[in-house]
């Protein structure tokens, strides 16, 4: 049982290309107004695996009705500008999670190196972008 | 009597050493790897390689009836139509699951290269151009191709039907009480005759006579054939190289680079292949493939149209009958991430699925169509990185020079696994 752990913990520490840890991505919005967080469900950030991130929306000033929350739209797009080539899958969001927080299926990254991520977002009647810039 | 040289001739013989020196004279090799390279050598090792994923459009995956259905069925000649054609006819076992042609020869003369096996079932994708989703449903398609196998669906029902042996196994995997109904009445070659919605205009005639509940049910053995073969490629071992090897050394003595199982080329290579060469952007991971679809300008088989690849494979497979979200496949929709979040589009134009890069000196030719037919073809390719036909080529030229070519060549070698496949399962069992 021992080795069996010790095996495993191996595996974790040494899978995957210069894992990079899923700290929390953070950015700000354009225009103005909203602070985004972005967290992989996965830590290491993992190479060739489907996997998701949740997306924080924190507004300025804060959104208390729940309805201007879940009628909101968000795309994701992105990929590799040293490449030339976008995300490898459609990463969508699917679902509301609450307290501004809502889940994105379907990410996926294929290759090392700087990825970037780029939200649309549409948010009580307003349009934001955002961009994060990932190392995997 | 003395001699005079002219300047100029001065000139152009030290220009000319220059020239050959720098194109053949190998750069020094660093005392040690640093620590982001370590990584990566070990991210690449066979020791590495997660188990096997699970396959939830699959419910027989990993059961053992079904392996061994799986392993006669891969190389019953039956499953063709005369009689002739086997998946094994393809992909040989002691070519590492390939066949040394460019192009698969069946019935007739197939557009693609026979792709190797061996790791098969890491790839959410199959086919160069990802128009299946799962390893199940890929095994469907070349059975009623009719430059492959030339079989059709109800002639497979019927074998499985009218066989003891097979009927007894199939019984035992998929044991539905219907099943033994079914095959019952399929077993009837005048009721049912030759059909199938792929086949040629007489069978198509003779699929549509068929009722919708004997189409369904015709369908669900068909697949259920593709899964037991899916089930028995998932067990093709991947055998270790001499790359897996010196990763293990590594792994001891992580300060020394020099280690006696790769040569000095070998390891110059390896360099080559994380760095200049930019190898490992898309060959990747244990089995030195990500997967996933590019466009590396690779040119069509003479007189062929450019291949649309995976922005063709994609709405293949999303408009497939057998695909993950389909009625015969096994899997819940929210387990079909793969179908549901993949990408398509003008950027998947000529795209190709990535190969894997072990075991490369058993299976050319190489790319789809087997264009490139050596390594020095494959390497010659990529340095120049000429621009595509079709969409963009996503490399970029990487002047590496002669003996960098040599060695990345020397590199992708170490990376075979033994001469001898005999571990893999055979016809004898």
């Amino acid at each position: 049982m021992t080795s069996r752990l010790l095996m495993l913990l191996i595996v974790l520490l040494t899978s995957g290309i210069n894992p990079v840890s899923a700290q929390p991505t953070q950015t700000r919005s354009d225009p103005a107004g909203l602070h985004i967080v972005l967290h992989s469900q996965v830590s290491p950030i993992p190479l060739n695996q489907m996997h998701s991130w949740i997306i924080e929306i924190q507004p300025d000033p804060p959104i208390a009705s729940n309805s201007l929350w879940e009628s909101a739209v968000i795309r994701v797009s992105g990929g590799m500008p040293t490449h030339n080539h976008g995300l490898a899958t459609s990463p969508q969001v699917t679902d509301y999670l609450g307290d501004g927080r809502f889940l994105l299926e379907g990410v996926r990254f294929h290759m090392a190196g700087v990825w970037i991520l780029q939200l649309q977002i549409q948010l009580d009647n307003r349009h934001y972008t955002a961009q994060v810039e990932l190392t995997i | 009597m003395k001699h005079r040289f002219s300047p100029a001739i001065v000139l152009l013989v030290t220009a000319a050493v220059g020239a050959a020196t720098w194109q053949y004279f190998p750069a020094p090799l660093p005392q040690r790897w640093t620590e982001a390279e370590l990584a990566t050598i070990q991210s690449l090792s066979l020791q590495q390689l997660p188990p096997l994923p699970a396959d939830p459009g699959n419910h027989v995956a990993d059961h053992p009836l079904a392996i061994e259905l799986g392993r006669q069925l891969f190389f019953d000649t039956r499953l063709s139509g005369n009689n002739t054609v086997s998946c094994a006819s393809c992909h040989q076992p002691q070519r590492y699951f390939t066949d040394g042609r460019a192009l698969a020869v069946g019935l007739g003369t197939a557009d693609r290269n026979s792709m190797g096996l061996t790791g098969v079932a890491y790839s959410p994708w199959l086919f160069w151009d990802g128009r299946k989703d799962s390893l199940w449903s890929q095994a469907l398609e070349p059975l009623e191709n009719p430059v492959e196998h030339g079989a059709n669906r109800t002639q497979l029902v019927r074998l499985i039907a009218q066989d003891k042996h097979y009927r007894e196994q199939y019984l035992a995997v998929f044991d539905a009480d219907s099943a033994q109904v079914m095959l019952n009445q399929f077993a009837d070659s005048t009721r049912f005759p030759d059909a199938s919605p792929k086949g040629n205009p007489q069978q198509q005639q003779a699929w549509q006579a068929l009722s919708d509940a004997h189409q369904q049910q015709i369908n669900r053995i068909f697949s259920n054939l593709g899964k037991a073969l899916a089930a028995w490629q998932r067990t093709l071992p991947l055998m270790p190289s001499a790359f897996d090897h010196y990763a293990a050394q590594l792994q001891d003595r992580p300060d020394v680079q020099q280690r006696d199982s790769l040569s000095r080329d070998e390891i110059n290579g390896l360099r080559l292949f994380m760095g200049k060469a930019q190898c490992i952007n898309c060959h990747n991971g244990p089995l030195f493939t990500n997967n996933a679809f590019h466009n590396t300008a690779v040119l069509s088989a003479p007189g062929v149209l450019p291949a649309p690849g995976r922005s063709q494979g994609l709405r293949l497979a999303q408009a497939d009958p057998f695909n993950c979200l389909g009625v015969y496949s096994d899997a819940d929709p929210a387990q079909c991430q793969e179908l549901r979040f993949a990408r398509g589009g003008d950027e998947m134009i000529g795209a190709q699925r990535t190969g894997s890069l072990r075991n490369l000196a058993y299976t050319a030719p190489y790319m789809h169509a087997g264009q490139l037919a050596t390594l020095d073809a494959v390497i010659d390719h990529y340095n120049r990185a000429r621009v595509a036909v079709v969409g963009h080529n996503e490399a970029k030229p990487l002047a590496l020079r002669a003996v960098e070519k040599r060695q990345l060549k020397a590199f992708l070698n170490s990376l075979n696994g033994p001469a001898d496949p005999s571990f893999f399962p055979t016809q004898e069992h």
